[in-house]
Parts: C-alpha cells; sequence; structure tokens
C-alpha cells in the first residue's frame, strides 16, 4: 500500500493564497510540490516549482522546440517577476488535481507517477482528504525494496 | 419560404457563428454546408450532384500540394533559421529588427502558407525579444501585418488569390504583373506607417542592452535537418519555375504543387509519413470545401442573382468607381468576417457579371486587394493576427483588441488608400 511508503507530514496550501507565500514555502523548505487544498484540507489543486517558474519562462522557450541556438538569455537571465504577477492567487496558475488513493498498491502509484510526468504526487483518503505526498523516490525504492535482490 | 430566404439565411447564420468563434471555423462550416444540401434537396433549389460540382478542386489541390511542401520543410526548422538570422542582422536595433522580422514574414508569406510561417517565427520573434528585454507587441503586430501584406502579392501567398485565381483564370505571372508592384509599395506604406505608430515604444527601447546575446546565437544549430531542407527548397524552387511557366507547359496550379509535392515526398522519403500527413491543415481544405458547397447553394437557389442584378443597375458608373468602391467594401467587411467565405460569395457575382458583358477583370484585382489588405484592420481580421494575439498573451505585454485598433486600423486604411490610389494608376497606365 502506498501508504506506508509515503510522507505524511506535508506542506500544503490554501487556494486563496497568492504566489509570492507559495514561493517562499518552496524556497524556506526546499520542497517542489504543494498540494492545494481548500478549508476542509480537500485536495483541490497541485502547485509545483514549474507553475512558478513560467512567470519567468513563459511557453514560448517550449513553443520554439529548439533552443540549441541560444547561447545567452540576454535580458531574461535578468527577468523577476512583476509584483502584480506574484500577487496573483495560485488557483490562476495551478494545475488540475491528481493524486492516489492510500489505499492503493505501489504499482498503481507508479502507474500514476508515469502518467502525469510527475515526481510527487498527493495521496487522499477515499473522501478526498489530503493525507500525505509520495515522491518517485519514495515510491520507486519502495517498489524495489519488495525485489528479492541478492 | 422561399429558397432565397432559406440559403440566405444558413449562409448568414454561420457567418455569424463564425464571427462569434464560439465554434470552431470548419464544424459550422460542414454543418452549413450539409444542412444546405438537405434543406436544397427537399426544397428543390440544390441537388447533391450541383453541390459536388460546384468544389472548386484547382483551388483545393493548389492548397494541399503546397501545404504538403510546407508539412515537409517544417520540421527541418528552417523558418526558425530565417527568423533568427534576421534577428541577427538587425543587431537588435529596434526599427531594423521590425523591418527584419517583417521581411523575412512577408517573403516566406508571399511564397508558403502564411499561417505556418506566422505560427514558427511569432515564437521566434517572441524569444529574441526576450533576450533583448524589448516588448513583444510592436514586432507581432507588424509581424502579422507585414506578412498578410506580403501575401497579396502572389497567387499562392493568400487563400483568396487562389480562389479568384482559379475563377478568373489568371495565372502566377499575371499576379507578378498586377498584384506584385502595387503590393511592394504599399508593403513599404504599411512599414512606414507601423514605425510611425510605434514611435515611442522604439523611442523607449534605445537604452536596452543586450546585443551581446542576441549576437551569440547560432541560426545554423536550429537546422535539424539539412539535406531534407535543401531538398525541399530545390523543389520549392522548381515549382515556382513551374507556376511562372504555367502557360508554356499547360498545367493548372494545382497539378504542379501536387508534382511538386509528390517529387519533394519522393526524394525525401519522410521516415513517418503520417506524421508529415498530420501536418497538413485539413481543418483549412474542409473549410473550404464546405464553404464552396454553401455558396453553391445560395448561387443554385438565386440569392447571388439578386446582388448581381444590384449592381447591373450600377453599370453606370465608371469602372473605376466600382473597382475602388469593391476595395473598400470588401476590405471593410474582410476586417470584420473572415475573407474566404467573403471571396467565395463574390465569385459567383463577379462571374456573372461577366457573362452579362461587363469587363470584370479590374473588379478582380479589385477583390484580390479588398480581401487581402482588409484582414489587417483588426485583431480577428486575419488568422495570423489571432496567432500572434494569441502569442502574446504568453507575455508580459498582451496584445489587446484596443491596441490593435488603434495600430492596426490606420495601417488597414493607409494600405487600402495606397492601394486604390495605384490601382487607378495602374488602370490607366498599363490597363487590367
Amino acid at each position: 500500500m502506498i501508504r506506508a511508503s509515503m510522507k505524511r507530514n506535508v506542506f500544503s496550501i490554501h487556494e486563496n493564497e497568492i504566489i509570492a507565500n507559495a514561493a517562499k514555502l518552496f524556497v524556506n523548505h526546499r520542497i517542489g510540490t504543494l498540494p492545494v487544498v481548500d478549508g476542509s484540507n480537500k485536495l483541490i489543486g497541485i502547485l509545483t516549482l514549474q507553475c512558478v517558474l513560467k512567470i519567468v519562462m513563459p511557453d514560448f522557450v517550449n513553443l520554439v522546440g529548439n533552443f540549441e541556438f541560444l547561447n545567452n538569455f540576454g535580458a531574461m537571465e535578468a527577468r523577476v517577476p512583476l509584483q502584480k504577477e506574484l500577487d496573483r492567487p495560485i488557483k490562476e496558475i495551478m494545475l488540475k488535481p491528481f493524486s492516489v488513493n492510500e489505499n492503493w498498491s505501489l504499482l498503481h502509484a507508479a502507474a500514476m507517477l508515469n502518467k502525469e510526468n510527475v515526481i510527487d504526487i498527493p495521496v487522499v483518503n477515499d473522501d478526498g482528504i489530503l493525507v500525505g505526498l509520495a515522491s518517485h523516490v519514495d515510491i520507486g525504492t519502495a517498489l524495489i525494496k519488495s525485489w528479492d535482490l541478492k | 419560404m422561399s429558397p432565397q430566404i432559406i440559403s440566405s439565411a444558413i449562409f448568414l447564420v454561420a457567418l455569424l457563428l463564425i464571427f462569434t468563434e464560439k465554434v470552431h471555423r470548419t464544424i459550422i462550416a460542414l454543418v452549413a454546408a450539409l444542412l444546405m444540401i438537405v434543406v436544397g434537396t427537399f426544397a428543390g433549389f440544390y441537388s447533391q450532384e450541383q453541390a459536388l460540382e460546384v468544389i472548386d478542386f484547382n483551388t483545393l489541390g493548389l492548397l494541399m500540394g503546397m501545404m504538403l511542401l510546407v508539412a515537409l520543410l517544417e520540421p527541418t526548422g528552417f523558418f526558425q533559421y530565417l527568423a533568427i538570422l534576421g534577428g541577427k542582422l538587425s543587431q537588435g536595433k529596434p526599427v531594423r529588427l521590425l523591418v527584419m522580422l517583417g521581411a523575412v514574414t512577408s517573403i516566406v508569406s508571399m511564397f508558403l502558407d502564411n499561417v505556418t510561417t506566422i505560427v514558427l517565427i511569432a515564437p521566434v520573434t517572441i524569444l529574441i525579444c526576450e533576450i533583448l528585454g524589448y516588448n513583444t507587441q510592436p514586432f507581432l503586430i507588424s509581424e502579422a501585418i507585414l506578412s498578410n501584406t506580403g501575401g497579396v502579392a502572389t497567387l499562392v501567398g493568400d487563400p483568396p488569390n487562389i480562389l479568384i485565381a482559379s475563377a478568373a483564370g489568371f495565372s502566377f505571372n499575371d499576379f507578378l504583373v498586377h498584384s506584385l508592384p502595387i503590393i511592394i509599395v504599399t508593403w513599404f506604406v504599411a512599414l512606414a506607417v507601423l514605425n510611425f505608430l510605434f514611435r515611442k515604444e522604439f523611442q523607449g527601447l534605445k537604452n536596452k542592452t543586450n546585443h551581446e546575446a542576441l549576437m551569440q546565437l547560432e541560426p545554423k544549430s536550429v537546422l535539424k535537418d539539412l539535406k531534407t531542407t535543401r531538398k525541399v527548397l530545390v523543389v520549392i524552387i522548381l515549382a515556382f519555375f513551374g507556376f511562372l511557366l504555367e502557360s508554356v507547359i499547360h498545367l493548372e496550379p494545382s497539378t504542379i504543387a501536387f508534382t511538386s509535392a509528390a517529387v519533394a515526398l519522393l526524394w525525401v522519403r519522410p521516415p513517418d509519413l503520417k506524421r508529415t500527413l498530420n501536418l497538413i491543415e485539413w481543418d483549412i481544405l474542409i473549410f473550404f470545401g464546405a464553404l464552396f458547397v454553401m455558396v453553391g447553394g445560395l448561387e443554385k437557389a438565386g440569392v447571388l442573382h439578386i446582388f448581381t442584378q444590384a449592381l447591373t443597375e450600377s453599370a453606370h458608373l465608371h469602372p473605376l468607381v466600382l473597382g475602388v468602391g469593391l476595395i473598400w467594401i470588401v476590405a471593410i467587411i474582410s476586417s470584420f468576417v473572415d475573407n474566404i467565405p467573403i471571396t467565395i460569395a463574390l465569385i459567383p457575382v463577379l462571374q456573372e457579371l461577366g457573362t452579362l458583358g461587363f469587363d470584370i477583370t479590374p473588379l478582380w484585382w479589385a477583390l484580390v486587394f479588398g480581401a487581402g489588405l482588409g484582414g489587417n484592420g483588426t485583431i480577428i481580421g486575419s488568422t495570423a493576427n489571432v496567432i500572434v494575439t494569441s502569442l502574446s498573451e504568453k507575455t508580459r505585454n498582451p496584445i489587446t483588441p484596443a491596441l490593435w485598433n488603434k495600430k492596426g486600423l490606420p495601417v488597414m486604411l493607409a494600405t487600402c488608400f495606397t492601394a486604390s490610389l495605384l490601382y487607378i494608376a495602374f488602370y490607366y497606365l498599363i490597363g487590367f
């Protein structure tokens, strides 16, 4: 079961918080994923470091497809978000919620990680309440432990 | 209800729905076309056989052949290469950058599909602006406007031109003689007006210094497949020789485009043919086919005949008044409504005028200029405008409808005015 391998003390953030506060949480606790919850701790979204970094490195870098021709990002290197960008609610940039149920198997959770192409996945109970977070390392090492390694 | 009312209602409701952009224009056109056939069959003014006959396969073939060539060239990075090279050559000077990027998109749009050109070049434009720390708005708006304008110059540069050429029997060379010179002048007028309108924005960019980063760009490293690039470019050049010699080799433009595409496919042999074919803009081809069927219904129901009669009553007017009037009316309509349905609807009207003994050649050219230049006026006037606007939303300076009206509308008025003056001059100097 995934609940045996997940982290239980998880930092989460309320849906009405602003991006600046989320950014502080990422930096102060050196984390990469923040589950977004409502007043009853129900998972309603996911905020990743990538969502926040997109403010200074928007999608157009991906649109170009190939940036091997770029040796120097010029003015982009010095780009910092504007205050009004940091004051936006996280709701505007968070990802739709995805999670695994605490009763799911490790392989089921690994398949979900793979499908969502993420490195951390929130764990919820049957009511959708956030109960933990499992990283790809948590899931992967727990799976490998079950092998008969000699 | 009379066939005229039924068919007009279907066409107008479809146009209105296309205008609202709630549902993709291709889906609306397809539903409306099928409705026209079914209703027309029961009401007795249109048949399935007639619907098939009105589809202009020469237009569809030419579009598809050119799309196939672009589909082969697109993944090679050639479009991005040109944009980066243009950016580098500008040395980061704002006006020069606008001219270089505008020229690259315009020249490519004269020969290849301008939607693909914008889709591939606009992201590079944003990247160059971000490297330089420039506001992207002047560059994106100018790129769309200049590419729309450049496309009017050649037979293959703009879909309305392909439609008009096929209906009027104009060759590639006819466009080089009648449209290219007028458009070259108009393009420079558009450039001058854009430079004037964005003068304040450019003034503020003079202190920015990230030129070194721009000069370190390596355009060549964006070319992923040099061999394929060369092969497709050779075939495209041969295709243009084919278009130039159309009257000598007695081949339709669609045959030339398709033959070139077939030769390119055989030479390149893309490893994943399905992927290449997926790059063809099927939505546009279906949109065209559906519009032909829809307008065919209007024609068979006698609606377009009413328009022709109204125009015949203005026969006492000088052909130049009619021509210039047509440029402006079509331009104004095209700035709000897609210029493709307008062109397809006006073609049978002009053809009927021709059968009544009118000299319609000047009117065909008026339609070319009106449909091509009108799209610059509003944010929804052309697909290129819509694309750069949606890309700008990923930057700090999104393009708003109000901004477009402030910058695009004066350009549209100036270019239509210039084209009208040159149209009059051409009428007297070389005739149409």
